[in-house]
C-alpha cells in the first residue's frame, strides 16, 4: 500500500430533510433557531399524531415527479438518498456522474415502511404483490437504486451501522480514496420514516413526545427525523486537475465499539471519547484545535450523558458544541452525513448554529450548548460526532482548506 | 491480498417439512453465557458461536471486526412486525428490536472479545461479500501487525421464502425453482504468510456486459489468466438452467483441463451471500487437500457476477 496518503477534499454537497430541500434552505432554516418539528401521522397506528419528528414534507407522487422515476423500483428512502446525491454531484460538478465514481451508502431501515406496508398481505392473506415492491424492501436495495439512478460504478457499498451508518460511509470513502482504491466517491446516508422504528424506539422508551431537549439535564428522548445528505469525497489531485475548489478536507475520523452494552451507550463515554481522541490524532491536531464539534446530541438520556462526559475529558469546559436533531429530528442512518454537510455549510458561511431547547446542563458535566446564533466564528476544524446500537461510535473531522 | 488463518463455517441442512435448507441447532455454545443462549435468535447463536471459535484461540489483537449479510436477522424483524399487530403496537420488547438491528452481531462479537477495534456492517444484496473482503483488506493492509475478523451470516424464513416465490427476479426463467439456503461463515485474516490455510489472491465484480444472454467462458470471467496446478471451480448454479444457462462453459473448460467442479449450492443453497459458504469451504479443501488454486464464480439474480481466486501460501 503506498505509504504516501492521499488527501480527501469534499467538493460536493447535498441535503433533504425536515428543515430543507437543498443546502441553502436547509442552512438558513438552521440559522433561525426555529423548530420545524410536528406531529408525525402514520396510516393505522395508535401513535400517529402522538409523537412529534421531521418528515420530509414530500408526498411520494411529488418525489416520483421531481426526481422523473418513471418506474417504481425506488422506496422513499432511495427518492430521498437520489434527491440529495443528485445535488452532490451537481455541487462537485460531476453530474451528470460518471461510471467510476464508486458510491458508500447507509440506511438502517431501507425499504421498511414498503415491508411493514405489505408484510401481512404477502404472509397473512398470501397475497400476490407486484413486483416492483418485492425487490425493494431490503437495505441494499437503496444503494442499488443510488447506482443504477445515475449510473454510477457498478461495484457499490452499503453499510448499515445503525445509527452511526452514514458517518461510518463517509469514513469509509475516504479509506478507499486514501488507499488509491478510487478518486471520486459519492457518500453518504438516508433513512425514511417507518411505524416499525418508531415502535422500535418506543420500545426501548426513549421518544420524546414532545421537542427533544439535547443535552439538557431534564431530557427524556429523542425525536425521529428522515432525510439523506451526501457527500462527493475526492482525492486532491484529482480536484485539483479539474480546477475545483474543496469545501473543505476531511483530516480526521475514527470507529471504535464501545464494548459497553447493545444499545446503551457507557456513562463516562469511553467509546465516544476514544472515536474523537483517534479521530484528533490522526488530523493530527490538539483537542484545543477544534473550533465546534456538531454532536450526534440524540436528547437521549444515556446518549448525551456520554457524550458529554466524553467531550468534558476531551475538551475540558470551553468547548463549543451543539446539536441539531431539534432541527431535523435524529434521521438514523442519514444522521452522520446531514450533522456534516450543515457543518460544511457552516463553515463556507461562516456561523455557528443556536442549539435548541436547552434549559439546565446535565449536573455531572455542567456543560452548556451554543444556544445563541454566532456569526462569523473562526470554524477552521469542525468535528462531527456519530453514534448507533452496537455501541458504534465515530467522529469525523472537517478542516478548512490550507 | 489477504492470508487466512483461521475459519469456521455453519452449512443448513435439508429439511423435510421446508422447501428451503435450514442450520440447524446452533454450534459452540459453550462460549456464549446461557442467557444469552435464551434471548438471541438461532442465526445470532450461530454467528456469534462462528465468530468466537474462529477469533478466540489464538490471544491475537484484533484491527477491524467486518460482518456482512443480506437480509440481516429476518426472524426478529418478523417478530417485531408481528407482535405490533398482535398487540396493537403496546408492549413491544425491546430486545426483538435490537436483533433485528443489522449490526448486532458485529457490537455482540465486540462485547464478547472486548476489542474497542473497528467494527463495521454491509448489507448490499449480492455484493456483500466484496464489500466485506474489501473493507477487510484495507484494515489488513493498515494495521499488517494485526488480524482482521470478518464474516457473514444470513437467515431465511418463510415470509422472505414467500418473497422469492413471488419474484421473477429469483426464479429461473424457465420457472425452476431455486432452492434457497442460509448459513454463517468468519475468518480471521492478516498480510502475514506464517502458518496460514489460504491465500484470497484477488475479488472481483465481474462487468457485466455479458447479460446473461449466454453462458460465460473463463476467458470473459477472468482474461489473460493461465491455469496452474491442481485447480478447482466452485460455481454458483442451483438448478439445471442456471448450470446450462450461465455455467455449461466453464464447465466444459473445466472438464478439459481437468478442473474440479463444485456446485457449492447444493451444500449452502441460494441467498446473498452464500459465497462466503463457497469461501470457507475453498479454504477447507485448500487446507486439507492437494488442490493449488480455486477459482469461486457466483451469479446473483442475474444482476452481478462475482469472482474470488484462492491459492495454497506458498
Amino acid at each position: 500500500m503506498n505509504e504516501e496518503r492521499k488527501e480527501v477534499w469534499i467538493t460536493g454537497i447535498g441535503i433533504i430533510s425536515a428543515i430543507g430541500k437543498d443546502v441553502y434552505s436547509s442552512l438558513a432554516y438552521l440559522k433561525s433557531g426555529q423548530s420545524p418539528l410536528r406531529p408525525l401521522q402514520f396510516t393505522n397506528s395508535i401513535h400517529s399524531g402522538k409523537y412529534i419528528g421531521g418528515a420530509v414534507d414530500l408526498s411520494e407522487e411529488e418525489l416520483n415527479s421531481r426526481l422523473k422515476l418513471v418506474d417504481r423500483g425506488y422506496n422513499r428512502t432511495a427518492k430521498l438518498a437520489i434527491w440529495a446525491a443528485g445535488q452532490a454531484l451537481e455541487d462537485a460538478g460531476l453530474f451528470p456522474a460518471l461510471a467510476k465514481i464508486t458510491s458508500v451508502n447507509a440506511t438502517t431501515v431501507g425499504g421498511m415502511a414498503l415491508t411493514e406496508k405489505y408484510y401481512n398481505e404477502i404472509f397473512k392473506e398470501d397475497k400476490i404483490v407486484d413486483e416492483n415492491f418485492l425487490n425493494q424492501m431490503d437495505s441494499g436495495s437503496v444503494s442499488r437504486a443510488v447506482r443504477h439512478y445515475f449510473n454510477l460504478n457498478k461495484w457499490h457499498y452499503h453499510i448499515s451501522t445503525a445509527c452511526s451508518s452514514g458517518a461510518n460511509a463517509i469514513m469509509f470513502g475516504a479509506r478507499l480514496i486514501r488507499t488509491g482504491d478510487t478518486q471520486v466517491v459519492l457518500a453518504g446516508g438516508s433513512d425514511s420514516m417507518s411505524k416499525f422504528v418508531l415502535n422500535g424506539f418506543l420500545s426501548l422508551k426513549n421518544v420524546d413526545p414532545l421537542l427533544c431537549r439535547p443535552f439538557d439535564r431534564d431530557r427524556f428522548g429523542l425525536n425521529l427525523g428522515e432525510g439523506a445528505a451526501y457527500l462527493v469525497l475526492e482525492e486532491k489531485q484529482h480536484a485539483i486537475k479539474r480546477n475545483k475548489k474543496p469545501l473543505a478536507k476531511l483530516s480526521g475520523y475514527a470507529n471504535t465499539s464501545e464494548t459497553y452494552h447493545i444499545t446503551g451507550s457507557s456513562p463516562d463515554g469511553k467509546g465516544a471519547y476514544q472515536a474523537m481522541s483517534n479521530a484528533i490524532n490522526m488530523a493530527a491536531l490538539k483537542p484545543d484545535e477544534i473550533d465546534f464539534v456538531h454532536t450526534h446530541g440524540t436528547s437521549t438520556i444515556d446518549n448525551d450523558l456520554a457524550e458529554s462526559s466524553a467531550l468534558k475529558r476531551l475538551f475540558g469546559n470551553k468547548i463549543r458544541f451543539g446539536s441539531s436533531k431539534t432541527y431535523t429530528g435524529h434521521t438514523l442512518a442519514a444522521s452522520g452525513a446531514i450533522s456534516s454537510v450543515l457543518t460544511l455549510g457552516m463553515m463556507k458561511e461562516g456561523f455557528i448554529f443556536p442549539s435548541l431547547n436547552f434549559n439546565n446542563p446535565i449536573e455531572e458535566t455542567g456543560l452548556i450548548p451554543v444556544t445563541e446564533l454566532v456569526e462569523n466564528p473562526d470554524l477552521r476544524h469542525c468535528m462531527v460526532n456519530s453514534f448507533g446500537f452496537g455501541g458504534n461510535n465515530t467522529s469525523l473531522i472537517y478542516s478548512s482548506p490550507a | 491480498m489477504m492470508y487466512i488463518h483461521r475459519y469456521n463455517y455453519v452449512l443448513p441442512e435439508s429439511c423435510p417439512d421446508l422447501p428451503y435448507l435450514k442450520l440447524g441447532k446452533p454450534n459452540n455454545m459453550d462460549l456464549l453465557e446461557k442467557n444469552e443462549m435464551r434471548r438471541l435468535a438461532p442465526i445470532i447463536l450461530h454467528a456469534l458461536g462462528s465468530a468466537l471459535f474462529t477469533a478466540l484461540k489464538d490471544k491475537t489483537e484484533i484491527a477491524g471486526i467486518i460482518t456482512g449479510t443480506g437480509r440481516g436477522c429476518l426472524s426478529k424483524l418478523e417478530q417485531f412486525l408481528n407482535d405490533m399487530d398482535s398487540y396493537h403496537e403496546t408492549a413491544l420488547n425491546p430486545t426483538v428490536f435490537i436483533q433485528a438491528t443489522n449490526n448486532t452481531i458485529g457490537g455482540l462479537i465486540a462485547q464478547k472479545l472486548d476489542t474497542g477495534a473497528y467494527n463495521v456492517t454491509f448489507v448490499n444484496q449480492g455484493l456483500t461479500v466484496l464489500n466485506v473482503l474489501k473493507d477487510s483488506q484495507i484494515i489488513s493492509m493498515e494495521n499488517p501487525e494485526k488480524m482482521v475478523l470478518f464474516g457473514f451470516f444470513e437467515e431465511n424464513t418463510d415470509f422472505n421464502q414467500m418473497i422469492h416465490d413471488q419474484s421473477s427476479y429469483l426464479n429461473s426463467p424457465d420457472g425452476s425453482k431455486i432452492i434457497y439456503g442460509e448459513g454463517t461463515s468468519f475468518f480471521l485474516a492478516s498480510q502475514k504468510r506464517e502458518k496460514a490455510l489460504a491465500k484470497i489472491d484477488e475479488f472481483q465484480l465481474i462487468p457485466t456486459t455479458l447479460n446473461f444472454e449466454k453462458p460465460f467462458t473463463f476467458e470473459e470471467l477472468h482474461p489473460n489468466a493461465e491455469i496452474k496446478g491442481c485447480t478447482a471451480f466452485y460455481l454458483g448454479y442451483n438448478n439445471l438452467f442456471e448450470e446450462k444457462e450461465y455455467y455449461h462453459e466453464l464447465i466444459q473448460f473445466a472438464s478439459q483441463k481437468n478442473i474440479a467442479i463444485i456446485p457449492f449450492k447444493k451444500q449452502t443453497g441460494d441467498f446473498d451471500t452464500s459465497s462466503s459458504l463457497a469461501l470457507a469451504m475453498a479454504i477447507e479443501k485448500l487446507a486439507t487437500e492437494n488442490i493449488q488454486t480455486i477459482y469461486i464464480f457466483n451469479h446473483y439474480k442475474r444482476l452481478s457476477l462475482t469472482m474470488i481466486k484462492l491459492s495454497k501460501p506458498s
